[in-house]
């Protein structure tokens, strides 16, 4: 038994929004696809496209102690500092995120786009092909102060 | 329960460990190393120490990562060992208890007599990038093609969730650090045995914030080795109880909470111990975090004290926890990291720690976690171990 994702749809559901899968019998949503619905054990499940999410926690590899440092609890206020520009050597620092998708999940773990400013913080949600992969990343929500945060 | 147990007679004395082994973590291996080479060393080790010799060992298990392309059988032919039982176990940091809880099962069933476990990995920097990046079909088609490669960025993110729940800062983690490296100046096979300093543990480069180096594990080559008896004489420590949780939560929480705190009580009930009775603990250090996690998943502490818990308890020793280092000092030999604990609490038990040896040690307890997913370990357990004499 496999699971039956109907990715003809999903070709037309969902713009450039980020791609889950929901269980066509319960709703529970996971990303990526399982073998069967992990909640229900159902088998049919379609894409759903999530625009929207809440960032729950971030970091950024490799950074070599230069990078923007994500605080935690009080600290997390402070913006953190511009990403130095990189030495031609040492890679760019890539911004890794966990964010909760709006409202029914599920968590994913995503590449930002930038340093983002505060856990908790909302975040538009899209798929970006990434190392030949067409994979989740998060930015700041569109018409939003991102000092204001949401 | 036996059946003498339950008629009242004297109780039979049932498996037990008789023996460890364990090599030393080596940094910069030869190049002659192997993991094959590894754990033939470790097992020697236990043998030797009881006087057993290899054609009576008739049951063995083993984790690794990278004794491919032979398998457990087939080191079993280069030992020249005859089985009744054998088991391969791929279950990373919970692999060594996986194994012991079956290993018991099967020397109470009668199935074999003498149990080798034994777990070991060699790499080199290629190895170990190739089996992070492909550590499982998501690392290897997610994770690692979004630039998440490895547990590091993970766990990252899981410590500053914890930090931010519990208060933790990194000055308490780096306290620690700095109490095991403490127990691994009197582990000669310890990595790193140095003293450390908190400034030290706080400069330390930032690896993934806010993890720095030294909250991350020191890859090394090396294997440990176990012994167990059906029927054991002269000192001996057994199993009063165990558990475990494999895919608890679907990786559908927070991680901050391991499958122990699922079957804590009731493993503590089995063994009619408490966590008060516990001389020495090994607790699975991949990350500071995670220590903590299950030191509170066992009972030891709550999260609304964390900070005072390890000033009070850990750095003073109160509470005797990696007394070999752990891993974050030790190293983390792959596989063999996730029996580096179990071979320390049973070592203590034993009375064979050495320099680093607790006064009469009766009761400890050691966990397993390991196995990432998505976002982190899918695997724990625990064993209560208790040093008995026949």
């Amino acid at each position: 038994m496999s699971l039956h994702v109907d990715e003809h749809r999903g070709d037309q559901c969902c713009g450039d929004q980020c791609r889950v899968v929901e269980c066509r019998a319960c709703g529970h949503r996971v990303y990526p696809a399982r073998l069967w619905c992990p909640a229900c054990g159902h088998d049919e499940a379609r894409p759903v496209g999530v625009e929207e999410g809440e960032l729950l926690a971030w970091t950024v590899v490799p950074d070599k102690g230069r990078a923007a440092q994500p605080g935690s609890g009080s600290d997390s206020a402070n913006l953190p500092d511009p990403v130095e520009p990189a030495d031609p050597a040492d890679p760019q620092p890539v911004f890794i995120a966990t964010v909760r998708a709006l409202p029914d999940g599920p968590v994913l773990v995503v590449r930002l786009q930038a340093p983002p400013a505060h856990i908790g913080q909302r975040l538009r949600l899209f798929e970006r092909e990434t190392s030949g992969r067409t994979l989740p990343w998060a930015g700041p929500l569109p018409d939003l102060d991102p000092n204001l945060g949401a | 329960m036996s059946q003498a147990q339950a008629v009242g007679l004297r109780p039979e004395p049932g498996p037990c460990i008789v023996a460890v082994g364990e090599t030393p973590a080596l940094r910069h291996p030869e190049p002659t190393c192997s993991t094959a080479g590894l754990m033939a060393q470790a097992i020697g080790q236990a043998l030797r120490q009881v006087g057993i010799a290899p054609a009576q060992v008739d049951g063995l298990g083993v984790a690794s990562f990278t004794l491919r392309p032979d398998r457990a059988i087939d080191l079993a032919w280069r030992l020249g060992l005859r089985l009744n039982w054998c088991m391969q176990d791929e279950l990373g940091g919970a692999s060594a208890i996986n194994l012991l809880r079956q290993a018991w099962l099967a020397l109470e069933a009668g199935q074999a007599q003498t149990i080798v476990l034994v777990s070991g990995d060699h790499f080199t920097g290629a190895d170990f990038a190739g089996l992070v990046r492909g550590y499982n079909r998501s690392a290897q088609e997610y994770l690692s093609p979004l630039g998440s490669a490895g547990p590091n960025p993970l766990f990252a993110m899981l410590t500053q969730r914890q930090m931010a729940q519990t208060g933790l800062r990194r000055e308490d983690y780096g306290a620690l650090c700095v109490a095991q490296r403490g127990w691994a100046a009197n582990n000669p096979n310890a990595a790193y045995r140095q003293p450390l300093s908190l400034a030290q543990y706080l400069e330390a480069p930032m690896v993934a914030p806010p993890l720095g180096r030294l909250d991350c594990v020191p890859v090394v080559s090396g294997a440990s080795a176990l012994v167990l008896q059906a029927r054991p004489t002269g000192v001996h420590v057994r199993l009063l109880a165990s558990g475990a949780r494999y895919n608890h939560d679907e990786q559908e929480g927070d991680g901050l909470q391991t499958g122990i705190a699922e079957f804590a009580d009731g493993m503590w009930r089995q063994a009619a111990v408490r966590p008060e009775d516990m001389d020495v603990v090994s607790v699975y250090d991949d990350y500071p975090a995670m220590a903590l996690a299950q030191l509170c998943d066992l009972g030891f502490a709550g999260t609304d004290d964390l900070p005072g818990f390890i000033a009070r308890r850990i750095a003073t020793r109160e509470l005797p926890v990696n007394t070999a280092g752990g891993q974050l000092s030790a190293g983390q030999a792959g596989a063999a990291g996730g029996m580096h604990g179990l071979v320390e609490v049973a070592r203590q038990l034993l009375g064979q720690a050495g320099a680093r040896q607790l006064q009469n040690p009766r009761h400890g307890v050691v966990t397993g976690y390991g196995m990432v997913q998505l976002r982190y370990g899918m695997c724990a357990n625990a064993a209560v171990l208790r040093r008995e004499e026949s």
